[in-house]
């Protein structure tokens, strides 16, 4: 299958004043349409920083990075995060001064979708992760973590891209949510033929991905293949 | 563009409470600082406008200041002080008897019974105002500024010599002599001389000492008649307003440079007008009271300025700052830098523009400040609150987006 992520010796050095730290050190991968990838590790060992480059929030210091064969350094990083990666995350992070049919359809109006398309969107966005309709118009503090984590899967499908990184996206729920989040980000690669990246502490997520890497030291390893 | 503006609007509603706080405190500090920079113009204005409310008079009088009219001015102090850059509203008189018709001294019993007095405006006759003469067609009280031979005459006199506006009439003229050592006085003879009726004055209350004038001439009228007679010119009372008495000691010296000495209440009595008394005492210590006021709210203006500023700054910054993960989120979802920047300012300035126009009509409504005021008391705060908005934004720029969204605390 053709490499959608490509990652070669991809070195990322935090620099202060006073000291340079290795957050990651020549990490070599790839990453394909239609597959779920776990990168498991402790806490600090360069996972969330390898999500940042990939999601194009910053880029490596050294080696290269390329999105379909294009150099991230060379690429408009907004517009790639707008759309083609989207990225949820432990907390939710939903607009809560926003509905959540609001929070759905704000990808697709920073994309200038009219507003009326854009509801007509959502609402099948929302249906497809299995939302009550109830739940539309409340505001996102009104709804539990399992609904806000459906929410934001929603909103990142909203965003029509191919890439979802997801940095522990079960982190805040229950077993019985998390099993149904993890159901979702599996559809989503199987069915949709995203490319799903999952940082994660969790087994279970782990056990249902189908590519699990390892991260020790900000070096990366394949656990499973 | 359209979706920038219309997030701003979103934003300000749906940020309303803080919006509202944010707004308040400003539309506050805007009214504090409008109510300082107010009182600070109020301040400046009115000592501005001091020289005009509480005129500063100076009157001539002789050296122990016991005399104020009935007194030896010399013509060169007079003409001196006529032409001096510092007096405006310069009025000098002198005294005269008269007589109808050609007589000479020896004949005077009977004939010389009227009172005369040469000027040059009619604030020299006390109590004598402008509507309670009536001029000849053309003629107003300027004539007194010149040399023409003419007269304004009391309407009473004129009525029962048969006299009417316009016609000519001889006058016998005799000018007071002072005797300084025996504080005698004399009447020396000016001449006869015909002179033009050009104005009926009819007056009211006389508020002087001496007697109401029956006849005025013009002084440099009067003064040519002493120069053709051969006569000392003396004016017999003067005074003046200082014109700008923020220039006050100038004005002194310049004074004290023509003659014109200070009182000295010890000094001997005399006739001669040598003497100046300049009532600057309730201008002086008005000036001083409002110049201190205002050294004192100038000397404030720095630490309120940095109070405003701080406020400014510091209301924008903890805004922005307390609405990072939003920030985060909105980058982590595609939107630009620079989008970014322009959602969140566009929203803060229009805050800051609603904080400033509350707090200005509040401040226009309540202590009618000045439009030029509250643009400026404005402004100050609007340029500090942007600037703080500005600060925070770019330290927001500064930290790791998947930093801000992790951050589990």
């Amino acid at each position: 299958m053709e490499k959608m992520i490509e990652a070669v010796n991809v070195s990322y050095i935090y620099q202060t004043k006073y000291q340079k730290t290795k957050a990651l050190s020549e990490v070599s991968c790839s990453f394909e349409r239609g597959k779920v990838y776990a990168i498991t590790g402790k806490s600090g060992s360069g996972k969330s920083t390898f999500l940042s480059l990939l999601a194009g929030l910053d880029v490596p210091t050294e080696g290269t990075l390329s999105i379909e064969g294009q150099d991230i350094r060379k690429m408009d990083r907004d517009a790639y995060r707008l759309n083609r990666a989207s990225v949820i995350y432990q907390a939710f992070h939903l607009f809560p001064l926003l509905t959540v049919m609001e929070n759905v359809m704000f990808p697709m109006e920073l994309q200038h979708v009219a507003r009326k398309e854009a509801k007509v969107r959502a609402q099948e966005y929302l249906r497809q992760v299995d939302l009550p309709e109830t739940l539309y118009k409340k505001m996102p503090g009104m709804i539990s973590g399992g609904e806000q984590q459906r929410v934001a899967i929603a909103r990142a499908m909203a965003a029509g891209g191919e890439i979802l990184l997801a940095d522990e996206p079960t982190g805040n729920l229950d077993s019985q949510n998390e099993q149904v989040i993890v159901d979702l980000l599996c559809k989503l690669a199987h069915e949709k033929n995203y490319a799903v990246i999952v940082v994660t502490h969790n087994e279970a997520v782990a056990a249902a991905a189908d590519v699990v890497y390892g991260m020790k030291d900000g070096e990366l390893s394949v656990v499973r293949e | 563009m359209i979706f920038t503006v219309r997030q701003i609007g979103r934003g300000i509603v749906r940020h309303r409470y803080r919006s509202i706080l944010v707004g308040l405190i400003g539309a506050l500090t805007v009214l504090l600082l409008a109510v300082y920079a107010g009182n600070m113009d109020s301040t400046d204005r009115q000592l501005k406008r001091l020289p005009e409310v509480m005129k500063v008079q100076a009157k001539v009088s002789n050296l122990n200041g016991s005399l104020e009219e009935g007194m030896t001015i010399r013509e060169d102090r007079v003409q001196a002080i006529r032409a001096s850059e510092h007096a405006k509203d310069v009025v000098f008189t002198v005294r005269l008897r008269l007589g109808l018709g050609s007589f000479t001294p020896q004949e005077y019993e009977g004939n010389l019974i009227y009172y005369g007095a040469g000027m040059n405006a009619i604030g020299g006759v006390p109590g004598l105002r402008t509507e309670e003469i009536t001029f000849l067609d053309g003629v107003d009280e300027g004539v007194l500024e010149t040399a023409e031979k003419v007269c304004i005459m009391d309407a009473s006199l004129m009525e029962r010599e048969g006299l009417h506006l316009g016609d000519e009439v001889m006058l016998t003229s005799f000018c007071y002599r002072y005797e300084g050592r025996t504080y005698e006085i004399f009447l020396d003879l000016l001449g006869t001389d015909t002179y033009r009726i050009i104005g009926a004055m009819r007056i009211g209350e006389y508020e002087g000492n001496w007697v109401p004038a029956d006849v005025i001439f013009p002084l440099d009228c009067v003064r040519e008649a002493y120069h053709r007679q051969g006569v000392e010119f003396m004016a017999d009372s003067g005074s003046f307003v200082v014109k700008d008495p923020f220039r006050l000691n100038e004005c002194k010296e310049e004074m004290n440079a023509i003659g014109m000495l200070p009182v000295i209440s010890r000094a001997d009595f005399s006739y001669d007008g040598n003497a100046l008394t300049i009532m600057d005492e309730t201008f002086i210590r008005s000036a001083e009271a409002l110049e201190e006021n205002l050294a004192l709210l100038k000397g404030m203006l720095p630490f309120v300025a940095a109070i405003i500023v701080f406020i400014g700054y510091l209301c924008s910054y903890l805004s922005v700052q307390g609405r990072r993960e939003e920030y985060a989120l909105l980058r982590s979802l595609g939107t630009g830098r620079g989008q970014s920047f322009c959602l969140f300012f566009g929203e803060m300035m229009f805050v800051a523009a609603a904080a400033c126009l509350v707090g200005s009509l509040a401040a226009g409504w309540l202590f009618h400040t000045g439009a030029g005021v509250l643009c400026r008391s404005g402004a100050a705060f609007f340029a500090a609150f942007l600037a703080g908005t500005a600060a925070a934004l770019f330290s927001l720029h500064r930290l790791s987006v998947m930093e801000m969204l992790t951050r589990k605390d």
